[in-house]
Order: C-alpha cells, then sequence, then structure tokens
C-alpha cells in the first residue's frame, strides 16, 4: 500500500508510555498538522517513525516495506527535528553540501535562494546562528530536500512574525511547485491551521482525534448572543466549552446548526481549530 | 550510495587532522636535523614514531561516535551504514598512516643519518630487533604497523560506542569500576587467591599473541574485528540523544 503507515507503535521510558498503540496512515501529498500539549508525544512519535528512536512494539511501513534501517526508505524521509543534529563546526554552506551528498534530490540553489529570503549567512556557523536562525537554517534545508514525506518538528521555534509568515507562504510555494507528505509537529495551532488539511491530536501518547481538519471542525459550531439565550438553546445540546464577556456568551456546541430553527439574537460561527484543541486536550480528561 | 556518502563525509572529517598530524611530525624531524647540522656534537635517535600515530588513531576513534551519528540520523543514513563506514575510513586511514610511516621510516634511516648520528628506529624493529632482509622489512613493518593501527582504532570507537550507549551512572561505575579493578582488584586477586595463575595466563597469551611480527599482524586483526564487531553490537541499538 502506498503511504505512510504506523501500526500499534509502542513506546516506554521507564514508567512511562510515550506512545500507547498508535495506529496512523499519511498520505500521499498531503499536509497533516500533529497537535498535541508538551510532552503529549509528538517527537517521540515522528522520531519513531524516522527510526532515530526503536518503538518497543508495533512497526512503521513506507510503501510496503519497513522505514527502520532501509537505506531505500529513509532516504525518501526528511525530518526537521527540534534539536540540532548537525556538527558545531560546520559551516551552513557545508550542511547544505552534505545533505546534497546524502540526499540526491536537495536542490542546493534552492537552499541558496531560500537562505537569501530568510536573511540566512551561508558563511556563519551553525553553532553561532540564534534560535530563530538555527530555526531557519533547518527549515531552509527541509524545504529544499525534495522528497516525498517531509516531517517538521516545531518548524517555527524562536521565529518572529515575519519569518513565520515567509515561511508559511514559502512552505505553500514548495508544496505547490513538489508535492509531498508534510507532517507539522507545533503548538501554534491557529496559525497553522489554515494550512493543514488532515488533523492528528495526540494527548498522553494517544492518538484522539485524526481526520480531515473540515470534516473535524464541521462537527462542532459556535453560538454567540446574550448569557440567558444562549443557556436556553444549548440546555439540551452538549456543550464542550463556554466562554462569557460581559453580558455575552460563546457556547462550543457538538453536532450540526439547524440555521432555520436558531432563535433571535443568537448567532452561529465556525468551530476554530485551536479552541477544539484546547477542549479536546484539556485539563479534566479527555474528551473522547 | 549512503554508505558511500558516509564514508565520504568520514574522509573528509579526518583529512585536516591527519595533515596536521603529519605536519607537526615533519616539523619535529626538521626540528631534529637542524638541532645535529647546528650542533656537531649531537647525536640522536628518533624511538617509534608510530607510537605517535597510535595516540593519534586512538584519539581519533575516541571521536568517531557522538557527533557523527546524530548528523548522520539527520541525514538519513542507516546504523549498519554509519558502522561500515567507519570500518572503512579507518581501514583506508590506517593503511594510509602505515604507508607514510614507513616511508619516513626508509627516509629516515637511509638519508637522515648525518654520518650516523641520527638513527631512526621503527617500532617492528624496538619490538623485535633489526630484520634480516631490508627488502622484506618494509612490507613486514607496514602490515605490523597496520595491524595496530587498525586494533587502536578499533579500540576507541568500542569505547566511545559504549559510552554513548551508557547513562551517566553507568558511565562513573565503568570509567571507575574497571580502572579500580585492574590496578587494584584482579592484582590482589590474582595474588591472594589465584597464587599468580591470573598474571601467568596473560603472561603466556600476549606472549604468543606478539611473539614474532606474524603472530602481531594476525593478533591485531582479530582485535580489530572483535572490536568492530562488539561495536556493532552497541550502535545496532543506538538511539538519538538530545
Amino acid at each position: 500500500m502506498k503511504g505512510l503507515s504506523v501500526t500499534n507503535v509502542t513506546k516506554r521510558f521507564g514508567d512511562i508510555t510515550a506512545l500507547d498503540r498508535i495506529n496512523l496512515y499519511f498520505g500521499e501529498n498531503r499536509i497533516y498538522g500533529l497537535l498535541g500539549r508538551n510532552g503529549a508525544g509528538k517527537t517521540t512519535l515522528l522520531n519513531t517513525i524516522t527510526g532515530r528512536i526503536f518503538a518497543d512494539e508495533g512497526s512503521v511501513i513506507l510503501d510496503g516495506s519497513p522505514v527502520t534501517e532501509n537505506e531505500s526508505n529513509l532516504s525518501r524521509i526528511f525530518m526537521m527535528s527540534e534539536s540540532n543534529y548537525y556538527p558545531e563546526n560546520m559551516k551552513v554552506a557545508d550542511a547544505f553540501r552534505w545533505t546534497g551528498e546524502f540526499y540526491d534530490s536537495f536542490d542546493r540553489d534552492r537552499a541558496v535562494e531560500l537562505s537569501g529570503r530568510f536573511g540566512l549567512s551561508l558563511n556563519k556557523k551553525i553553532k553561532s546562528l540564534s534560535t530563530g536562525y538555527g530555526t531557519i537554517f533547518k527549515l531552509v534545508t527541509a524545504l529544499s530536500v525534495n522528497v516525498p514525506y517531509i516531517l517538521l518538528d516545531e518548524p517555527v521555534l524562536g521565529l518572529d512574525a515575519n519569518h513565520r509568515d515567509l515561511f508559511y507562504r514559502v512552505l505553500i510555494e514548495t508544496y505547490s511547485e513538489n508535492p509531498a507528505t508534510y507532517i507539522i509537529s507545533t503548538h501554534l495551532i491557529e496559525e497553522v491551521s489554515g494550512i493543514i488539511e488532515d488533523v492528528v491530536i495526540i494527548n498522553k501518547g494517544r492518538i484522539i482525534r485524526n481526520e480531515p481538519r473540515e470534516s473535524l471542525l464541521s462537527k462542532y459550531y459556535c453560538v454567540t448572543g446574550h448569557i440567558s439565550a444562549v443557556d436556553e438553546f444549548a440546555r439540551d445540546k452538549k456543550v464542550i466549552a463556554s466562554e462569557t464577556l460581559g453580558g455575552l456568551k460563546n457556547a462550543y456546541i457538538e453536532g450540526t446548526p439547524d440555521k432555520r430553527s436558531m432563535p433571535e439574537g443568537l448567532s452561529i460561527s465556525r468551530m476554530d481549530l485551536q479552541k477544539l484543541f484546547i477542549q479536546l486536550t484539556g485539563e479534566g480528561g479527555n474528551m473522547q | 550510495m549512503n554508505i558511500k556518502a558516509a564514508l565520504k563525509y568520514r574522509l573528509y572529517e579526518s583529512k585536516k587532522s591527519v595533515i596536521i598530524f603529519y605536519l607537526a611530525v615533519a616539523a619535529l624531524i626538521l626540528l631534529i636535523s637542524t638541532t645535529i647540522i647546528t650542533i656537531k656534537t649531537t647525536e640522536g635517535k628518533t624511538n617509534s614514531l608510530e607510537i605517535a600515530t597510535i595516540v593519534f588513531l586512538f584519539i581519533l576513534g575516541l571521536n568517531s561516535f557522538r557527533e557523527t551519528f546524530r548528523f548522520f540520523m539527520q541525514n538519513g543514513i542507516s546504523r549498519k551504514a554509519i558502522i561500515s563506514s567507519q570500518i572503512m575510513c579507518s581501514l583506508i586511514l590506517c593503511l594510509a598512516m602505515s604507508l607514510i610511516d614507513n616511508i619516513i621510516l626508509v627516509i629516515g634511516k637511509n638519508l637522515l643519518t648525518f654520518g650516523g648520528r641520527l638513527d631512526f628506529i621503527g617500532m617492528l624493529e624496538l619490538m623485535y630487533g633489526p630484520q634480516n632482509s631490508a627488502v622484506a622489512a618494509f612490507p613486514v613493518s607496514f602490515l605490523f604497523c597496520f595491524s595496530i593501527y587498525s586494533m587502536v582504532s578499533a579500540l576507541g570507537f568500542l569505547i566511545t560506542t559504549l559510552y554513548y550507549r551508557m547513562n551517566k551512572g553507568q558511565k562513573i561505575a565503568v570509567s571507575v569500576g574497571v580502572p579500580a579493578a585492574l590496578l587494584f582488584v584482579l592484582p590482589a586477586m590474582d595474588k591472594y587467591i589465584f597464587r599468580f595463575a591470573i598474571s601467568n595466563v596473560f603472561a603466556k597469551v600476549i606472549r604468543f599473541a606478539f611473539e614474532a611480527p606474524a603472530n602481531a599482524v594476525v593478533s591485531g586483526i582479530v582485535l580489530s574485528a572483535a572490536f568492530y564487531g562488539f561495536s556493532w553490537l552497541l550502535a545496532r541499538k543506538a538511539v538519538i540523544k538530545d
């Protein structure tokens, strides 16, 4: 089967189960958002997919064959890590050169061009780069490598608003020119929600949601109005969260709204992904 | 494909250190020669230049895992390719450095004698005395150096791989425990419990392993293979650490 499959993957660190029987499928040429709170298991999952750490149970299969220790499959996946795994004394230009040696598809000219757009100096040593530019260096490499599966772990860590905006534009540009599967692990859900097509939410090592963004968001809606009117409307409905501001109240409700039967004074809006994420992964347990 | 690229990277990384090492050796020989030429009464011997190479290759081996492993993992290189490229790189360096050292020895013995006031003595000659045939001495010395170089390089790599796999507690235990066991516990047990049986067996093994150049060559190669074998057992389950 084409695609990247994670089957029954479990990973424990001592008493802690970082990944608990994870089952996922990443199709070709789609953009996935891997969302989860700190310590949810996002990086562990990505490290397991790329064979950097070993699963205690389960398997990771790419196009029908295992990924771990498989040269052919490893060369078709690139993971941009939150940590820096490049030699300390290596310069940016040298890192591009060596990435080109390891990945035939690496486009050095593209890397140089993107470096220029981000203002990344090619002659700087990687260890001397600031957190933001360290991230930019890794992003530029990932966006120039041209492999079918690109995993981005916290791709906007330390980036200012301008660079984050540029990154999202370059990502879309790269994806349009050279489609690939992107798995983006991030905390900045609001920013990434417009880009991702599929949402994978991981919480305490378990996948709690895995479906197209539109499908997920269409299952919920937000009702806004006077507190009493909202409460009356929501009385027989499943409210997953609510907030009040002055005399107004927002209620987040599971289900599909019937716009014809809406009482006067209430308005309906779309659920936003960040709000939903907070409710799904918030304290007080998971909403299943 | 990736083994080739990994080997290329390892050779590239070692190149600078090897060049600096031989520049230092050349500077040292130049200094000794200049001293002998300038001070007419001076006489000298250069014993076992190869010892410097052994120390160099051991340190190079010690520095061959952590950083490279992380970089290779970042670039989709398998653990198999990581170990294979290390073995190939080590063999190439050991062959090249053995050849260079023996050429330096031949040049020193024949061209830098300064009327018998400077004597170059190689490791082979130091351990086994002068060889009967000057023609045969070169290949024997070359193989002898190569096997010893390969052994220490593999030992350095094994130690660094072992330390990479261990946690902090294990590192402390091994760093303190192994020297303590070798320097105090084992000699004490040997003396008071085994009545020198351990040291006798050890001496016999060492004597057999190194009693002739051919034995030393075979021992060096066997130990290299064993060290790399253990390194592979450790590296095949190594995971990336932050």
